[in-house]
Formats: C-alpha cells, structure tokens, sequence
C-alpha cells in the first residue's frame, strides 16, 4: 500500500488534483480511497487531501493516515509540508513548494517562528526535494493557479517511482499523458501548458 | 490493465445519489458543513429528476415541509448540519406522532473534532429523545446503503429515520456502486387526520404510546444491523458503530490481533436491539466499546444488558468523550493490553513530533467585504484587535464590544468578541446593550444569518427599545457553506423595506469596501436612540457580479513604495493577503530577513489581488494608486 498526502492551502486547487489524480488511479488499474480535509473557510485554510493506494483491493481502513506510514508528501507550501511530518519515515519521499505563503500571525508577531524551510532541511534521513511548482506555473501556464498541475506531475513521478518497492505485484507506471488528458477534462477553467 | 468500475464519491454524493435511488420527492435543507455539497449534486440533476427542493431559511422550516411533504406520501429528505438539528428539534419531536405516509429521512452531518464548526455537540441524544430510529454508517458505500434503507423503514414503520454522517465519512472519497431501485410512481394527497394530527391533551398520550409501541416493534424485529468481524472464540470484543469501525479495523489488522479479538458493529444504535450484543458477549472476559463523543451507544447497551452479561464492559472510562477517536488513541490501547511493541517507524515519528507549524484555519479571501467591514468596526470602536492577528491580547477587551455570528464574518483572525451559535450577534448584543445602555457595543452578522433567525431578533430589540446598531454584512450569498443564494442575491427581499417595515428607525446603507463610510455609520448611529441597522453591501469575492469581473480584468493597483512611509495600516491592520512583501526582497531559502526589520517594501501582488480597492480607503499616505481604463 502506498500513503500519500497532498498539502497545501485553500484555493491551491488541492481538491480538484485529488479528484483528478483518483481517476488517474482508477484508470491505471489501482484501487484508492482518499479524504480531503479542510476547514470552514472558503481560502486560505490549510488543505490536505489524503490518499490510501493499492494494486488490489483495499483492505477497510480508517480515515487517517497512521503515524509513521506516510510515504509521499507533496506540499504546494511549505509550513503545510511540515504540518505532517509527523507521520512519516526515514523513506518518505517529500516534495515541497519552495514558496512561502505567510501566516497571518507572521504580520504581527514575525519573529516568533522559526522557518519552515529550515526545519524541514533539519530532519534526520530525510532528504526534501524542493521544488518551484508556482515559478514553473507561471512561466508555463502565465498564472501559479496552475501550480496544482505541476504538483500533480510530481505525485505520478513519486507513485510511479514508489512502486518498486512497496507494492508487491507490480502493475503498470501511470502515464503522465493520462493525468494531462484527465486535468484538463476535469478542470475547464484550467489554463493550458504552453 | 483492469479498470475499475464505478463512480468516485464521496459521503455528500452518496447520500444524493442514494435519495436519487430511492426515488425521492421532496428534499429541504439549510446548508451546512460538513453535508453542505449534497443539495449542489442534486441540484445539478434536477433536469432529469422529478424531484423538488424546497432552500429552506433555516432548518425549523425545513423540517416542517418535509413534514407536510411525506403527510402528502412524498419520499422526503431532510438534510442539515448537526447544529441545525437544534432549530429542526421542536417540530421533529412531533414527526413520530404524526404517523407519516411517504418515507421521511433526516440526513444530519456531524463534526467530532469540529472540523467545519463552532462546536462538537453530540447530538445522538435527540434520537432517544425524538424516539426515532437512528442509523450511523461506517463507510461511504455504507452511507448510500443506509439512506436508501433509512426509507424503506421509514415507511414500514410510519416513524421518520435519521441517518448521521460524520466529516470523516462526508469527505472521503471512494468507488460508489448504485442501483436504481424500482419504486412505482405515486401520487399525493394530503387525508385529513385528526387522530393521529390534532395532538392534544388524552389524544397526545395516546398518540405517543402508539409511537413508542410502533418503535418498540421495530426494535424487536430488525436484527439485520449488526456486523460481526475476526475471531467469533476471542474472549476479548470490541464494539464500536459509524466511523470509529474502520479505525478499529485497521489498528486490529496492523497490530495482529484478528486472532485474538471479535468485533461487532452496530448499524441501527437506536432503539437498540440488545440480543446481537448478548450473543456476541457471551463467551467474553472484556468488551470495550469504542466511538466518538459521549458514549450514546454504551448507554445504551449498559441500558439493554443490564444483568444480562457476566464480562466487563467498558468504553469511556478508557476513551476520551471529547474529539474523534483516533488511529493512535485505539493503537496505544490495544498495544497496551496484548503487550505487542509499535512498529519502529512509529518511534522515528514520535521523535519528529516536536516540529513548529502554527495552526492555519483560513481567513477572508482577497476581495472579501468582511476585511474592510471589520477594518472599519474596530476604527469606530477604536479597537487594536486587529493588530494581534489572531492572537488573543487583554487590551482586546477594555473597548468596544464587537457581537459576532457565525458564517464568513466569523472567519479568523476573529475580530468579534464571540463565536457560537447562529443569530448570537444580535441576540447576545441585545441582552448586554439592555443592560449596559452605555457600553460602546455593535452587532454583526451575514445576511444569511439574518435571514435565518436575526429578522425576529431585530424586531424583538425594538419591541423592547433597545439600544442596539446592527451591522449587516451583505455579501449577497450564503457563502462559508458554497455560495448558496440568500433573499436579496435572489432580488426577491427588499431588506431596506423589511428593515423599515419590523420598526428600524435608522437605516444607513454603505459600501462595504469603503471602509472609513462604515466607520462614520457607526459613529453617527451612536448618537442617535433605539435601533439602528447598517447595512453593508459588498459582493461576496467569490461570487463576482458582472462589474467586479471587469473590475478584476481591466484595474492595475499599484503601491508607489516612494509614498510609502511603512505605517504598515494595509499589511499589518488591514491584512489583505494580496498585500505583500516585496519578493525580490525576501530570501528564498534562508531565514534570514533582517535587512526588513526597519522598513517593510510592500506590493500588490496582481496574481492574488481581486481589485476590490479597500486598501485605497486604509493607507493615510495616497500611496495606493488604481489604474482603471474607465476611470
């Protein structure tokens, strides 16, 4: 089984990459169930989308990932990459945003706390691929709305590259073209890659 | 490659889909988190559907049409967030009574935890309180099961069934399969009834022992609900119900124990049908059950077993009442009690588990009119409550008394005094402002919540005489629950005519992103007797109207940073997300800002900024220019 977590902040699109990346899988031939977790705010609100992977079907699971079992963290944010280190271990792989979106207590009270680039860069075995998914999205796409896509690609990179060695019988990579075709289908307002 | 079939869902699509199965009639509701999406998915089907929806203003009134819709032989569903069911509770005490014709389910979404709400009120009591059968699934298939099947008793029974759905179930997501049941075609018609319908006096004793004899029927023969999984011959049972049965079956599994325990789920909680418990139970040393909250289902069964079984029994003496139950909650337990060691890289977590990452529960959205409302509030009150950013300080309290409801004026950094119930900021305010003439103190809330019970609340200040100025956020949609339409985005509720015409005096009208007119409102307000009511108009940022969007095309705002002299009233009071440091400015990677101690160079940053212009009112300096083409 594989554990993902996609992490990020309302109106990221976190929401709308779960859906998506769910019918990749399905389509792909894995079984998932996933959860989105978000709070009563319409933005801004930290946002995750959980995800519980197999190649056949899933045993019942509970509604969080347990401590410990995560494997895959995609964060389009890094205080939100954070927020779950706690259930990974020394193989997760993390993938994170390198921008920073403030916290509002920041405005006030700035020195409080320390970066979460530098805690992160601090754990033990773990080794974080930072990535600039908005950067790209704006040069690619001309709006970091799109960063979610580039996450997206990330997440099949991870899965893909994870399947050696956590599920057992081996089914076939996921086809980036798949997630491409379903992104832009699911998600009209999406604004293509030049 | 085999592809799967089915449709992905989560727990709001299977509860509409299930109500589309069943061939429902008539749907009410009043929005709520977390079963706020499944008017959206029926709504979106309503061109190939026969039903109707009736967008109720509050949940009383939704649950007294669908009352009248199943008394007519309607299939009726009733959707609502657990605290709504507060406001259902006076007319679903008498839904049993009434001996109903069509099917009636009350679908109520709950929040363990509180996810998406002001509390995590347990509200299981009202099942035993209603006498209504109570069904809780433990999955998202489980959860269509259920409502589907929450009609069919409903009709065999006459009783209306409520099903509860917790977030965790109502936000997962996974393969939903459906089938269409067949259900002939019906037609309505409302009987007189007066046994079972005037129900007073002699005939309202009567009527309730029918009910409960109907109940207690229903109780003896469904046996169906209860699931028993893993070792029959353990002597060690858990029982468990809704979606603390997936928790425990995963920590069961991961653990090894399906050898050494017996778990039985109960799917009907209440009227509780003991003899599954005591067949499980006989053969036991130890039962522990295992749910959310305070422990309704060991009640019951503590209830129902009494003197029947020899094993213990225990639940809440080792679970906390309060939040989910949790995957590490039931892990540590049953490591504890089989001896069996962690898995090591739950020891590597726990090391990492010291990590800084203050909480983030979301805020106005860039563009929101609440931003510059709230600005423009603490100006008038002469508040620094903003300046704290979410961080409660003493000063807060020493001025004036900000009365808050809930909905997206509730949102951090929580500018109001108080964050309950719906309607609390005019009701509360109107208790203190009686009886503190001279406490500077104004009133908020959204329109929706207005609508919802404030208009009652309003009129009753005047009744009274109160000394209350009102402030109503007009974003023109229910927003927090996903921009259902209110009364005046509908256009069909003059509220500047319902305002006037339940006896407000004072009526001022301002903008919303202006936010020096709200401040002058109050003001001038304060000099005047009796009620007043502000209404501020200001688009939900999210919900567009057609000259925003131009807005939002067309505008540059730009901050002249040489003007600029770092009062910082935008960035720091003002909070606009949009509103930003320079980035050139800020290292990317390195925690190193300390040339930005002294002077901050702020910019708009156009990728989040929606041209909504309240910083042009904030910033004292004019160093906030907007460029508009049709200025």
């Amino acid at each position: 089984m594989i554990n993902l977590i996609i992490s990020g902040i309302g109106g990221q699109g976190i929401n709308s990459l779960a859906k998506v990346l769910a019918n990749v899988l399905l389509q792909s031939g894995y079984h998932c169930q996933f959860t989105i977790h978000k709070g009563g705010a319409q933005s801004l609100g930290s946002v995750y989308a959980e995800f519980r992977i197999d190649d056949q079907k899933l045993p019942t699971l509970g509604q969080g990932i347990p401590k410990g079992q995560l494997d895959i963290l995609i964060s389009l944010e890094p205080w939100e990459a954070l927020r779950h280190v706690s259930l990974a271990h020394p193989k997760t792989q993390f993938w994170v945003e390198t921008q920073l979106i403030p916290l509002f207590i920041e405005r006030a009270n700035e020195r409080s706390i320390e970066s979460p680039h530098a805690q992160l860069d601090a754990l033990p075995e773990i080794k974080i691929h930072w990535e600039s998914y908005q950067d790209i999205a704006q040069q690619k796409a001309e709006t970091i709305k799109m960063a979610n896509y580039f996450a997206g690609l990330n997440c099949i990179l991870a899965i893909n590259s994870h399947v050696n060695f956590s599920i057992k019988s081996k089914p076939n990579n996921i086809d980036t073209d798949l997630f491409d075709t379903l992104f832009f289908k699911q998600i009209p307002k999406a604004k293509k890659i030049t | 490659m085999n592809k799967l079939k089915g449709t992905f869902g989560d727990g709001n699509d299977a509860i509409a889909w299930a109500a589309q199965d069943a061939s429902v009639n008539y749907i009410s509701h009043y929005p709520g988190s977390p079963v706020n999406r499944v008017i959206d998915v029926l709504e979106a089907d309503l061109h190939d559907e026969s039903y109707i929806i009736n967008h109720a203003l509050n949940e009383h009134i939704a649950a007294l049409s669908v009352m009248g819709t199943s008394l007519c032989g309607a299939r009726s569903l009733l959707v609502m967030k657990h605290v709504g069911l507060n406001i259902a509770a006076d007319p679903l005490n008498y839904s049993a009574v009434i001996k109903i014709k069509g099917g009636m389910v009350v679908v109520v979404g709950t929040d363990p935890g509180a996810r998406t709400s002001t509390g995590e009120e347990d509200v299981h009591w009202y099942a035993a309180q209603f006498n209504l059968p109570l069904l809780e699934p433990t999955s998202v298939q489980n959860t269509y099961d259920c409502v589907k099947q929450a009609f069919e008793i409903s009709e065999q029974t006459q009783l209306p069934v409520l099903v509860f759905v917790p977030g965790r179930i109502a936000y997962q997501s996974s393969l939903i399969s459906r089938q269409k049941e067949e259900v002939s075609a019906r037609s309505f018609l409302f009987e007189k009834d007066p046994e079972n319908l005037i129900n007073v006096n002699v005939r309202a004793v009567k009527n309730h022992r029918k009910h409960i004899l109907r109940l207690q029927a229903f109780q003896q023969e469904y046996s169906q609900s209860n699931q028993t999984y893993f070792n029959p011959q353990a002597s060690f049972g858990i029982v468990t119900r809704g979606a603390s049965y997936s928790v425990c079956c995963e920590v069961i599994e991961s653990l090894g124990l399906t050898e050494k325990v017996h778990l039985l789920n109960i799917e009907l909680t209440y009227p509780l049908n003991i003899n599954g418990f005591l067949v499980f139970a006989k053969n036991k040393k130890k039962v522990i059950i295992i749910e959310d909250q305070d422990g309704f289902l060991e009640t019951m069964i503590k209830r129902e077993a009494f003197g029947k079984v020899s094993c213990e029994v225990h639940g809440k003496n080792i679970f906390p009442i309060w939040g989910e139950i949790s995957d590490e909650q039931v892990r540590d337990y049953l490591s504890e009690e089989f001896e069996c060691k962690a898995p090591s890289n739950t020891v590597f977590s726990t090391a990492l588990g010291q990590l800084d990452s203050p909480e983030r529960p979301g805020s106005f959205c860039e563009g929101c009119p609440h931003r510059s409302s709230f600005y423009g509030i603490d100006k008038a009150l002469n508040n620094q409550s903003c300046k704290s950013g979410g961080v409660y300080s003493t000063e807060m309290y020493s001025t004036g008394i900000i009365g808050g409801d809930i909905g997206c004026s509730s949102l951090p950094p929580h500018r109001t005094d108080w964050l309950l119930c719906m309607n609390a900021g005019i009701g509360i305010s109107q208790g203190i402002a009686h009886l503190l003439p001279d406490q500077p103190l104004v009133s908020t809330g959204g329109e929706g919540s207005f609508f919802h019970g404030g208009v009652i609340s309003l009129q009753s200040a005047v009744e009274n005489n109160i000394n209350l100025t009102h402030i109503i956020f007009d974003n023109r949609s229910v927003a927090m629950t996903g921009h259902q339409d209110s009364p005046t985005s509908s256009g069909k509720t003059d509220l500047g005519m319902l305002l006037k015409s339940i006896g407000v005096k004072h009526i001022f009208e301002v903008d919303a992103f202006v936010s020096s007119e709200l401040t002058k409102a109050i003001e001038d307000a304060k000099q005047l007797e009796g009620v007043k009511a502000i209404w501020v108009q200001g688009d939900c940022a999210l919900q567009p109207s057609a000259e925003s969007l131009r807005r939002y095309k067309e505008r540059t705002l730009i901050i002249h940073n040489e003007l600029c002299d770092g009062c910082s009233l935008c960035y720091e009071e003002l909070q606009c997300p949009a509103i930003v440091k320079d980035k050139k400015h800020t290292p990317p990677l390195l925690n190193d800002d300390s040339q930005l101690d002294h002077k901050r160079i702020l910019q708009i940053d156009l990728n989040l900024c929606r041209r909504c212009a309240a910083c042009l009112d904030v910033c004292p300096n004019n160093a906030i220019e907007v460029i508009d083409p049709n200025d």
